[in-house]
């Protein structure tokens, strides 16, 4: 087992692109662990100091429309998008590998069915149904989670299916089905343990995009202002006016750090796909 | 060379008129049309007997059934029609827990040492999942099963392999893990695809050995398939000889190749290069291209066939035993 | 291959029927009186509604129908045009609504499309000639990192810096405000100076990938043997690269350009409200925060139908453009 983690994690590193990824996801995650330590304020509080106070030495980023500190509410931001992010993809990614497996394995009119649902869902544009959903649904930070988990398993379940197609006809598929293994066994057993790598790179891939979807939503008010995203910061700063006011610490590092983190995981999904793909690693 | 004799024949495998035939996809148009679709007879009505201890050959190029063959006596694929009797019992209205049962006592080798061994699973993992999956043995005995089953195929000291993984062995060890898992259910009839022709020239000799050990150790029986017919000499009792999907020549192996009836059999002979310079080869001339499709009237190989005759273009010419093990399916011998 | 249009014609109504029927079924299997989704909203004060109004628009609506029937109504009404009322911009019909702002959504679109293709082709076919090289290497790198910005942030930085510390670009809006036009020119001049910005900063979020596609598909191309006749030819390199390679790449290219005029005239939500710019993505924000539904359902119909019509479009001229089926097809 340690062994092939050190292999892997040789072969992995060889793209530092995606050790860069690897390094800002962690920073960011150490600094969502850590809220309550690092932040120095509580990021509720406010009028702390007078609205749109520029950084300073007592706030680092200064304070927003209603005198909260800034970089307390980033920190603790970054538990929102990470947590947010990770529970969307992997909600998406876990729904597209059942279907993937079952409609490669099985084939026939199941597979037939599950593909035609497949491309229905991909031609759906994301965006608008998004809002509409969240618009039903009403504010809260679970919209994300709960659209990607309806919307965004189609990509996956199409890279699972092939791979289960074209792993069905290996040999030793056959072989674990001469030796007596029923259908649960090899697809549990045999299938799904070789799928690992597009699984992990889907997750991966699809934080990305849900990390930026939750971004956007907040951004149009869409989330739960009781638990401020980075998004939601940037709302704010909007309906406030801080651009005319010329505040821009309420609302350009809040989007600095949405972008930096998704650009974490981006790279990190580019060096997992490189792992994957050794011919690729070429170009 | 291999002289057996038998003193007993016990019946192991009996397979009777069985067939398998593919349906070839239509278009939409064919199917509104209401044209009869079109089949593609991978085994069709084939018949043979083999008995316990023997090893028996099917040989044949790609593309002639052999595969299919094989995999429709594992029950791997479901066939058309036919019967296929194993140990006396029909396997094919066997259920699911029946067919599990007999799993424990067929097995098959692949041919490609690559692909058959799940790259995630280590050999101890691979070794142990059909204990696993029906129950034998107690989980503290099962390593000990699975170590004296490595060393019985040579791969020793046991310890070393256990935690290999298949990208970890070179292409004779894979194969031996392969046959070890084969063996592990204790099968008394092994079907051996092709096991040898993907492996090294020095590695084949080595396994060819082995298999003939086991076969001894373990009391075995064997289906070997492969298109080298000289291998086939060598190894095998009697010798089937297949062309698409019908068997077209049966007999004791050194017979059926000092003397072959069949025209394809001559032409496989035939191909086969002898290492004397002086003897040259001589490929009795084609007389066409493998035909085409699905139209199946009379013999299938009249169109490559130097000896084809009127008759063989419309009548298809049955397996017909000639007495002393031997059948042919040939109008210039029944 | 008409065979696969047509296949594919039916995918996209089967799709958009579904859009409809989810449509339909929400705000009837939402808690409470749909009603209130769909005329009147109990909790927002827009517009007095009289009674007999609101019984009028019932009985336009068949709320006191059966649902087969509500749903033929809701079918006809789609198709003819009339996707409800405005609550935010009450009485104004939805599809008026969407239909002026419409336009200004497709200017910034059109041309960030336009703009961002064409560098992209540009940058993209120069990276694949010089693969490997440090324009290449940093591409490929800012298209992966294009892929993680969120568009907001981007129009945010540009407007900041832009607008307000240096004030080259107006802050919002499609025209200044109460200005009198004396000419065309000066009207269509106002439009592109408001336009600039919404349009760079869609530009930015997708040239990276734009020119990535291109030089992907470029690299197939390149290499591939006429190429290597080409060059043996003694061909000047940059014949090699437009004349010959840029073509045959060009063709997915196209098609993906054309695919994802459909998405961005989603993803323009973000850009348009950072720069208060009235078009289609702002109208649905907008609705959104005043909780307008029948505006945001309406939009949500008429931009799927855009990206479905376009979609299949890019489908259709993608097998007209490839000369490999037009072959075919002669035969």
């Amino acid at each position: 087992m340690l062994r092939n983690f050190i292999r892997t994690w040789k072969q992995f590193s060889r793209c530092k692109l995606g050790v860069v990824g690897l390094i800002i996801i962690l920073i960011f995650v150490v600094m969502a662990v850590a809220a309550p330590v690092i932040a120095p304020y509580d990021p509720q509080a406010s009028f702390l100091a007078p609205m749109f106070t520029p950084p300073n030495s007592k706030h680092l980023l200064g304070t927003d429309d209603v005198g909260r500190d800034v970089f307390s509410q980033i920190i603790y931001g970054s538990r929102i998008s990470i947590m947010v992010g990770l529970l969307a993809a992997a909600i998406g990614t876990a729904l597209g590998t059942v279907v993937g497996l079952i409609s490669g394995y099985f084939g026939g009119i199941v597979d037939d069915i599950l593909m035609r649902i497949t491309d229905i869902f991909l031609i759906i544009p994301f965006i608008p149904l998004a809002i509409m959903f969240a618009l039903y649904v009403g504010p809260s930070i679970w919209n994300v989670v709960l659209i990607f988990g309806f919307l965004g398993w189609p990509p996956t379940a199409r890279q699972i299916r092939s791979l289960t197609l074209s792993l069905k006809e290996t040999p030793f598929i056959e072989a674990a089905r001469a030796i007596g293994a029923g259908n649960g066994r090899i697809i549990f057993k045999h299938i799904l343990p070789n799928t690992t790598g597009v699984i992990v790179a889907n997750v991966v891939s699809r934080t990305v995009f849900a990390i930026l979807a939750e971004a956007g939503l907040a951004f149009l008010g869409a989330s739960d202002p009781r638990n401020i995203s980075w998004g939601m910061m940037i709302f704010f700063a909007m309906r406030s006016g801080a651009v005319l006011y010329g505040a821009w610490w309420t609302y350009i590092p809040a989007g600095f750090c949405v972008a930096l983190l998704a650009c974490g995981f981006a790279f990190l999904g580019h060096g997992i796909t490189l792992l994957l793909n050794p011919r690729l690693r070429g170009r | 060379m291999l002289h057996v004799t038998y003193v007993e024949r016990i019946e192991l495998l009996d397979v009777v008129h069985l067939s398998k035939y593919f349906i070839i996809r239509r278009g939409l148009l064919q199917y509104l049309r209401r044209e009869k679709p079109n089949y593609l007879r991978a085994v069709d009505d084939v018949s043979f007997r083999i008995d316990k201890g023997e090893i028996v050959g099917l040989v044949g190029e790609s593309g002639s059934g052999k595969t299919t063959l094989a995999r429709l006596i594992l029950r791997l694929l479901e066939p058309t029609s036919g019967n296929i009797f194993f140990e006396g019992q029909d396997i094919l209205s066997l259920n699911n827990s029946g067919l599990k049962e007999i799993r424990k006592k067929m097995q098959i080798v692949f041919q490609d040492p690559y692909g058959a061994l799940n790259p995630r699973l280590t050999v101890r993992d691979a070794l142990e999942e059909p204990l696993k999956i029906h129950g034998l043995y107690d989980p503290k005995e099962r390593v000990d099963v699975i170590k004296k089953m490595l060393k019985s195929v040579g791969l020793n000291p046991p310890d070393v392999f256990l935690d290999k993984y298949p990208h970890e062995l070179s292409g004779g060890q894979k194969q031996r893990v392969v046959i070890s898992r084969a063996l592990i259910l204790n099968p008394s009839f092994i079907v051996m695809d092709e096991p040898v022709s993907l492996l090294d020239a020095t590695v084949r000799t080595q396994i060819l050995n082995l298999i003939l050990k086991l076969k001894e150790e373990f009391n075995l029986t064997y289906l070997f398939i492969t298109h080298d017919l000289a291998l086939a000499r060598y190894i095998c009792n009697r010798i089937l000889v297949m062309y698409r999907g019908k068997i077209v020549e049966a007999g004791e192996a050194e017979q059926l190749i000092s003397e072959p009836l069949h025209p394809y059999t001559k032409m496989l002979i035939a191909a086969v290069p002898v290492p004397n310079p002086s003897i040259k080869i001589s490929l009795p001339p084609k007389t066409g291209e493998l035909t085409e499709a699905f139209t199946y009237q009379g013999c299938r190989f009249c169109s490559r066939c130097p000896e084809a005759e009127q008759r063989c273009r419309t009548e298809e010419p049955p397996l017909t035993e000639l007495g002393d093990e031997r059948s042919v399916a040939c109008w210039k011998h029944i | 291959m008409i065979v696969y249009l047509v296949k594919k014609l039916i995918q996209y109504i089967v799709v958009f029927f579904i859009i409809l029927v989810v449509i339909f079924a929400l705000p009837r299997l939402m808690p409470g009186d749909p009603a209130d989704y769909l005329i009147s909203s109990t909790t927002l004060q827009t517009g007095e509604m009289s009674e007999m109004l609101r019984m009028q628009l019932i009985e336009r609506f068949g709320l006191n129908k059966s649902i087969t029937e509500q749903f033929i109504l809701f079918v006809t009404n789609t198709f003819s045009g009339y996707l409800g009322i405005s609550w935010r911009y009450f009485p104004k019909e939805v599809f008026t609504l969407i239909m002026e702002r419409l336009p200004w959504t497709l200017l910034i679109v059109v041309l960030s499309r336009v703009l961002s293709l064409a560098l992209g082709y540009l940058i993209g076919v120069i990276a694949a000639w010089k693969r490997g090289s440090k324009l290449d290497v940093s591409l490929q790198i800012l298209g992966l990192v294009s892929m993680a910005l969120p568009s907001f942030w981007v129009g945010l930085v540009l407007l900041t810096i832009f607008a307000f510390y240096v004030p080259i670009f107006p802050i919002g809006g499609a025209l200044t405000a109460g200005k009198i036009y004396h000419s065309a020119w000066e009207y269509i001049s106002d439009a592109l100076y408001h336009a600039a910005l919404p349009v760079i900063t869609l530009s930015i979020v997708t040239f990276f990938m734009d020119a990535l596609i291109m030089r992907n598909s470029m690299l197939e191309i390149l290499g591939e043997d006429f190429i290597l006749t080409a060059e043996a030819k003694g061909l000047k390199d940059r014949i090699i690269m437009f004349n010959h390679a840029a073509r045959n790449a060009a063709l997915p290219f196209i098609t993906g350009a054309l695919m994802s005029f459909g998405l961005m005239i989603t993803g323009s939500v973000f850009v348009e409200t950072t720069f208060s710019y009235p078009g289609v993505g702002m109208l649905l924000a907008e609705s959104f925060f005043s909780r307008d539904f029948p505006t945001v359902q309406g939009i949500l119909i008429i931009t799927s139908l855009i990206f479905i019509v376009s979609n299949f479009l890019a489908d259709i001229i993608y097998l007209w453009l490839d000369p490999r089926i037009r072959l075919m097809r002669s035969r």
